[in-house]
């Protein structure tokens, strides 16, 4: 299938700020993809150059084949951008608000009904005839993803849409992404929450500094080597003391009778761990693990080292 | 036809704000007074008018004042609708909307000057029917009235394009307004500059003062430089904003 988005060694450069660097990668047709990466990582320059509010110093980006800069208009008929901010315009109401987004799109009228189905969907419907700024936070965030999709565009591009809503707005919306998807759509999606990434992501790329530290599907994300350790976390019946050599090094905290171990899924099994134990006459009472998760690969790639793959 | 839209969208929400409507409501207040007050002068005056051979009559007592009188209110008004246009638009962060929308800079810029000029079109109408309400009981000179009134038009579609252009340049609206109304001021008094000592350098400023064009529109005095004049000072400051725009998306801030 071929690409939704596709860039290729995008550079752009603010002042001494290198805020991307040879940026490289493509978005498939009908994929849910994550774009992940901490603040100043260059997310939001990345998805205003492929929404076309920035122009980038170097390289290209085209929404479905369409360049960003020279077939402007087409690139943005194909793509509907969701702001990290809740910006809105103080004087309409939600359906003018709406009616005069899909103006901007050559659209009249003939678009209304599926105006009227957005808020329907958004559960917004009561709210159509009410000014913009008597609406809480979470009703300006659906009134904006409603704003990125009057176009009905084949990319949707969804930047921080759950910052700042509570977790009833939040399923709602999460409900309605993964909707749109089932429909077809591509979705891309920033987000601080690792865990909502990692259930509905199917690729996932890590920015940092600038540059694509890593990209994968979720699951090779995990099964990477950065995510082949897991956490073994001890409580053993005394204070321990005298932990084996040959564990000592895999000791990540020691505190009274509790003991956490950093162990390697391929060479280590939590039962050679507690047989050593054992020799060494310390009487566990209880074990817990925790498999790597998104957060970790994700922590792993951006705050531990800087190394760019 | 996306313009249009642009447009009708800034004449909307020039309406649903409070200030459009009292901007209207005083302008139409001061500028009545004025007007009355000139038929009280021509009133009492008549009479000894009478007796002179090419006396003045209505057009010249009433109506001319009314439009140099006019163009006073509008300098000191035109900032303050025109200061919202980007800045407030860039204050609220709804440009990116549009920005991302399928729009180029010159139908958003032309767009929003549109719709601005849309409504004071309405203004100059409701300025032109006090003239227009003199025919019930004289003759005012029709020419001259349509020439005033394409003149006032003129002026203040440089006012606006001088005005959109300084919205442009910042996010205050504030700022916007005092910076418009300082340059169309400048503009204005330009031509004190070379007066007195007379030479070239007063010619120059003479030329350039926003006034000296308008003066001979007033009189009825129909000539195409004025015209091109403001022509040209407007599409000097649209292209400008579009300029501006466009740099502000190149650089992304």
């Amino acid at each position: 299938m071929s690409a939704a988005i596709r860039i290729r060694q995008v550079g752009k450069q603010y002042g001494n700020v290198r805020a991307l660097d040879g940026v490289d990668f493509e978005i498939r047709q009908g994929e849910f993809f994550g774009l992940l990466g901490p603040n100043g990582a260059g997310k939001s320059t990345l998805i205003n150059i492929i929404a076309g509010l920035t122009r980038a110093d170097e390289g290209r980006v085209t929404v479905m084949g369409h360049n960003v800069v020279s077939a402007y208009r087409r690139a943005r008929q194909s793509i509907g951008v969701v702001p990290q901010e809740l910006v809105f315009d103080p004087f309409f109401t939600v359906r003018e608000v709406l009616r005069i987004q899909s103006g901007y799109f050559g659209l009249g009228r003939e678009n209304d009904a599926w105006i009227d189905e957005l808020l329907s969907e958004l559960h917004l419907e009561d709210k159509a005839d009410t000014n913009m700024r008597a609406l809480s936070g979470g009703m300006k965030r659906r009134v904006l993803i409603a704003q990125a999709l009057v176009h009905k565009p084949a990319v949707v591009v969804l930047d921080e849409p759950t910052a700042g809503v509570d977790i009833k707005i939040r399923n709602l919306l999460w409900a309605f992404i993964q909707g749109l998807h089932e429909r077809g759509q591509t979705i891309v999606l920033t987000t601080h929450y690792l865990e909502e990434a990692e259930s509905m992501c199917e690729r996932i790329a890590i920015l940092n500094h600038g540059r694509v530290v890593a990209i994968d599907t979720k699951q090779q994300l995990l099964n990477s080597h950065l995510a082949r350790s897991f956490t073994v976390s001890l409580t053993c019946k005394h204070t321990v003391r005298g932990i084996p050599d040959a564990l000592a090094g895999k000791v990540t905290v020691h505190q009274d009778n509790r003991l956490e171990m950093q162990l390697d899924k391929e060479t280590d099994t939590i039962i050679g761990v507690l047989d050593l134990l054992r020799e060494a006459g310390i009487e566990v009472v209880d074990v817990h693990t925790e498999r790597a998760d998104l957060e970790d690969v994700f922590l792993k790639l951006t705050y531990g080292s800087d190394n760019v793959l | 036809m996306m313009t249009l839209v642009i447009a009708g969208k800034e004449l909307r929400s020039l309406f649903l704000s409070p200030l459009a409507w009292v901007i209207l409501a005083v302008v139409q207040l001061i500028l009545a007074y004025l007007f009355l007050s000139q038929i009280d002068f021509f009133l009492q005056i008549q009479p000894r008018l009478a007796g002179l051979e090419e006396a003045p009559g209505i057009t010249e007592i009433i109506m001319a004042p009314l439009f140099g009188n006019a163009a006073v209110v509008l300098l000191l008004v035109v900032p303050m609708l025109t200061m919202r246009l980007v800045s407030d638009e860039r204050r609220n962060r709804t440009l990116s909307l549009m920005f991302s929308a399928p729009l180029s800079m010159t139908e958003i810029i032309l767009g929003k000057f549109l719709g601005l000029m849309a409504f004071l079109l309405l203004m100059l109408v409701l300025i032109a029917a006090m003239p227009l309400a003199l025919l019930a009981g004289g003759s005012p000179d029709l020419g001259v009235l349509v020439s005033s009134f394409l003149g006032l038009l003129l002026l203040v579609g440089s006012f606006a394009a001088i005005g959109l252009y300084m919205s442009t340049l910042t996010s205050q609206p504030a700022i916007a307004a005092v910076s418009t109304f300082g340059v169309l001021l400048l503009l204005w008094i330009l031509d004190w500059a070379g007066s007195g000592r007379g030479g070239e350098a007063s010619t120059v400023f003479g030329y350039l003062s926003i006034l000296r064009h308008y003066e001979p529109l007033l009189k009825g005095v129909f000539n195409s430089t004025d015209i091109v004049y403001y022509l040209l000072l407007m599409v000097t400051f649209l292209v400008l904003s579009v300029r501006r725009l466009d740099a502000e998306r190149l650089l992304g801030r």
